[in-house]
C-alpha cells in the first residue's frame, strides 16, 4: 500500500478506483483564414460564447453561496466587453480564425497572471484556462460544422460535456488542477472524491467540492504521477492521505467509517454549535493555524477563535528575517478572515533558521531558539512586536501574544521592556491608539511546569505545548526512529505536570489552554477537561470530531477519568481507563 | 478628467469576486474608466483586465475617469473599495 500526503481542501474519505484525468490538450484549428471567412469567424466566437453562457447557466441551477459567486464571476468574464473587443478585433485584422484568436487573447491576461507573486492571484490561472479551452472547443466544433455543411446557420447540438464519461462514476478523480466548472461537472458524474496534484485549499475547484460535499485533497504532489488507472484509492480527508492499493480490510475499514459519518452527518451537526458537554459545560475550541490558507477551515469548523498561530512560516523561504511591512499583511489577514481571539506566537524557531551558515548545533531542541534567541536578535523581536501591536489599533481585544521556549523569569522580565519600549516609539511615530496586550507564555520546558506557580503571577495566560513539554519530559526526540515509539504525551508524567499547571493557574486566576496534539485527541481531550482545561486549540481538521466527542459525555465522566488518570503507573493503564470509563455498553 | 490614488484593503486582493463586484459597478455609469497600475493601464470596465493586475492587499493604485458622471463615479468607486467591496473573505 502507497500512502501519499496531501491537504484537505474538502471534507470526508472516500473509497473507490482511481481515474487519472489526462491533461485536456487541444489543437487549435487551422490559424489563417481568408477574408472572406472572417464574418464567419466572428459568427463561430459569438455562438460559441452563447453555448458556454448556457452550459454555465445549467451550472448555477446547482450552486448556492460562495461557489455560485465564483460560476458568476466566469460568466463575467466571458461577458467581458474588453477581451470580445480584442477577440473580434484579432479576427479581422490578423485575418485568423477565431478559436486561434481566443487563445491569443487569453492567453495574454494569464500570462500576467503567471507573473503574480501572489499565490492566491495564480490559483485563478486555471479558471481562465478552463474558460479558454472551453471557448476554443466550442469555436472549432462550430467552424468544424459549418465545413461539413453548407448551410452554416443550422442549429447545432451543444457538444457534449468532456467528462461526462460513464466509466468515472464512483471513481476518484485524479488530475493536474480542475477548474470549478469542472468539478461541478464530475459531481453530476457522481464521482466519489478528488485528488489535484496542484491546487490550493483557496482554489476555486476546492471551494466548489466543499460546497457539493465532494471529499478533495490538493498538493498531493508529482508522486501522483506514477500512479495508473483503475488501482484502488482511499481519500482520508482526517488525515489529508491518499492511499494506494490498500488491503482489503483497509477498504472494510473504511466503508464502515464513511457510513457511519453519513448517518452521524444526519443525525446531528455539532460544526455548527460551540461545545458543551452533554451537562451544559462549555469548552472553548480554537484553531492551530500556520498558513492565511487554514483559515476558511477553521471557520467552515466555527472554531472559536485561532489558539495558536504559528509565525515562522513567514521565516520559511528567506534567509533573513520578514519585513515589518510583510508581517503587517500576514497578521491583518488572519484577523480579517477569523473571529474570536488570535494568540500569536513569537517566532520560534532556531538559530539555523536565522543564520543559515552558522555552525550547526549539535542538540538544537536544547540550543539557541525561541525566546532565547528573540532576546539576542532584537532587530526581529522588534519586528515582529511593532506589526503587532500596530494592529491593535484596528483590532482591538482581540490580539494575544505568546512567547516560545520560556525557561526563566528573567525572561519574562526582558521581553516586557522590549514590549514596553516598542511600544513608545509606536506612540511617537503617531500610533496612539495602541493597546497593551495580554502576555502569555509556552508551558513546554518541564523547569516551568514545575514553578509554574511562580510563573503565573508574571504572566496573563499559559498555553500547554504537549510535543515539546513530552520530548523535553520524557528525553525522546520522536522523530528519532530507534526511540520514538517511546514518545508517548498521554504518559502519566505529562497529566501530573498538566494537573500542576492548571492548579497554579487557577490559584492566580489565569487562563490556561493546550494546543499540543494531545488536545486534538478523544483521549487526551478527555483527561484535559476533566483535570480543569476548558480551552482547548488543535488542527483545524480534528475540530469536528473533538466537538462531537464533548458533547457525547458528562463533565463528570471526564473528571472522573481524569482523577484516575493522575495515579495509575504507566500509560496502558491510561488506555485501559479510558476504555472503560468511555466505552461502557 | 479626474484622478485619484487609492488603495486595496480587503485581505485577499482584487480577486475574481471583488473584481466583478468594482466592474459592475463601473459599468453603471457612463464615464471611461481606467485603472493605473504597475505600469499597466487597464480598462476598469473588464473583468480581466481588473483581475489580471493581481493586485493584492496593500497595493496602490491610480483611478482615472473620464465623463459627465465621473464624480459620482469615482465616489461609488472608491466607496465600494473602502468597505472592502462588501464581502467576506474567503
Amino acid at each position: 500500500m502507497n500512502k501519499l500526503e496531501g491537504l484537505t481542501a474538502s471534507d470526508g474519505s472516500a473509497v473507490g478506483p482511481l481515474f487519472i484525468r489526462e491533461q485536456s490538450s487541444y489543437e487549435t484549428s487551422s490559424k489563417q483564414v481568408t477574408l472572406g471567412e472572417v464574418p464567419q469567424e466572428i459568427r463561430h466566437y459569438q455562438r460559441a460564447l452563447e453555448a458556454y453562457e448556457h452550459e454555465l447557466e445549467q451550472l448555477l441551477i446547482k450552486l448556492r453561496g460562495t461557489a455560485s459567486e465564483i460560476i458568476k464571476s466566469q460568466s463575467l468574464i466571458l461577458q467581458d466587453e474588453q477581451i470580445k473587443g480584442e477577440i473580434i478585433n484579432s479576427i479581422r485584422t490578423n485575418v485568423v480564425s477565431a478559436s486561434y484568436a481566443i487563445d491569443q487573447v487569453y492567453e495574454l491576461y494569464i500570462g500576467r497572471l503567471r507573473d503574480s507573486a501572489s499565490n492566491l492571484f495564480r490559483q485563478r490561472i486555471i479558471d481562465l484556462i478552463t474558460i479558454k479551452d472551453r471557448l476554443v472547443k466550442l469555436a472549432a466544433a462550430y467552424s468544424e460544422h459549418s465545413k461539413s455543411d453548407e448551410q452554416a446557420d443550422t442549429k447545432l447540438e451543444l457538444p457534449i460535456s468532456i467528462d461526462s464519461t460513464p466509466q468515472i462514476r464512483g471513481c476518484i478523480v485524479v488530475a493536474r488542477d480542475l477548474s470549478p466548472t469542472e468539478v461541478v461537472q464530475l459531481s453530476e458524474s457522481k464521482v466519489m472524491g478528488i485528488v489535484l496534484e496542484k491546487g490550493g485549499l483557496t482554489a476555486h475547484a476546492a471551494i466548489v467540492a466543499q460546497s457539493l460535499n465532494i471529499p478533495c485533497l490538493v498538493q498531493i504532489g508529482t508522486q501522483i504521477q506514477d500512479i495508473s488507472s483503475g488501482r484502488i484509492g482511499i481519500i482520508d480527508g482526517e488525515e489529508g492521505v491518499l492511499l494506494v492499493d490498500p488491503s482489503p480490510e483497509t477498504i472494510q475499514e473504511y466503508k464502515t467509517k464513511i457510513s457511519d459519518a453519513q448517518v452521524a452527518k444526519k443525525k446531528i451537526k455539532p460544526t455548527r454549535l460551540p461545545a458543551v458537554t452533554k451537562d451544559g459545560e462549555r469548552v472553548q475550541v480554537h484553531a492551530n493555524i500556520e498558513f492565511i490558507q487554514e483559515l476558511p477551515m477553521a471557520s467552515s469548523y466555527r472554531a472559536e477563535g485561532i489558539g495558536l498561530v504559528r509565525t515562522e512560516g513567514l521565516l520559511y523561504g528567506g534567509l533573513t528575517h520578514k519585513s515589518e511591512k510583510e508581517q503587517d499583511v500576514y497578521y491583518r489577514r488572519l484577523l480579517d478572515d477569523s473571529t474570536g481571539p488570535v494568540v500569536i506566537r513569537l517566532f520560534d524557531v532556531g538559530g539555523d533558521k536565522l543564520h543559515g551558515f552558522t555552525t550547526e548545533e549539535s542538540n538544537p531542541f536544547l540550543g539557541w531558539r525561541g525566546i532565547r534567541m528573540l532576546l539576542d536578535e532584537k532587530e526581529m523581536l522588534h519586528s515582529q512586536l511593532r506589526s503587532i501591536l500596530k494592529c491593535t489599533q484596528d483590532y482591538p481585544d482581540r490580539i494575544r501574544i505568546l512567547v516560545p521556549m520560556v525557561t526563566n523569569i528573567e525572561e519574562i522580565h526582558l521581553l516586557k521592556e522590549e514590549l514596553s519600549i516598542v511600544k513608545s516609539e509606536l506612540i511617537k511615530e503617531g500610533f496612539t491608539q495602541v493597546q497593551d496586550v495580554p502576555l502569555g507564555i509556552m508551558v513546554e520546558v518541564p523547569a516551568v511546569a514545575v514553578m509554574a506557580d511562580k510563573f503565573a503571577k508574571e504572566v496573563d495566560f499559559f498555553s500547554i505545548g504537549t510535543n515539546d513539554l513530552t520530548q523535553y519530559t520524557l528525553a525522546v526526540d520522536r522523530t528519532n526512529d530507534q526511540v520514538g515509539r517511546l514518545f508517548e504525551h498521554d504518559h502519566p508524567a505529562i497529566w501530573k505536570l498538566v494537573q500542576q499547571i492548571q492548579l497554579a493557574a487557577q490559584n492566580e486566576d489565569i487562563e490556561v489552554s493546550v494546543c499540543g496534539e494531545l488536545a486534538s485527541t478523544l483521549l487526551g481531550a478527555s483527561g484535559l477537561i476533566g483535570l480543569g482545561i476548558r480551552n482547548l486549540s488543535m488542527k483545524p481538521s480534528a475540530i469536528l470530531s473533538v466537538k462531537k466527542w464533548i458533547h457525547a459525555y458528562t463533565l463528570s465522566e471526564f473528571e472522573l477519568f481524569a482523577s484516575k488518570i493522575v495515579k495509575v503507573q504507566d500509560r496502558e493503564q491510561v488506555h485501559q481507563l479510558f476504555s472503560t470509563i468511555f466505552h461502557r455498553s | 478628467m479626474i484622478r485619484k490614488k487609492v488603495t486595496i484593503k480587503n485581505s485577499s486582493g482584487l480577486h475574481a469576486r471583488p473584481s466583478a463586484a468594482l466592474v459592475k459597478l463601473s459599468s453603471s455609469f457612463k464615464s471611461d474608466f481606467f485603472i493605473h497600475m504597475y505600469g499597466y493601464r487597464v480598462n476598469g470596465k473588464s473583468i480581466l483586465g481588473v483581475m489580471t493586475l493581481a493586485a493584492e492587499q496593500g497595493a496602490e493604485m491610480e483611478l482615472e475617469i473620464d465623463g459627465p458622471d465621473e464624480q459620482a463615479c469615482l465616489e461609488a468607486v472608491e466607496e465600494l473599495i473602502n468597505q472592502k467591496f462588501g464581502m467576506k473573505d474567503e
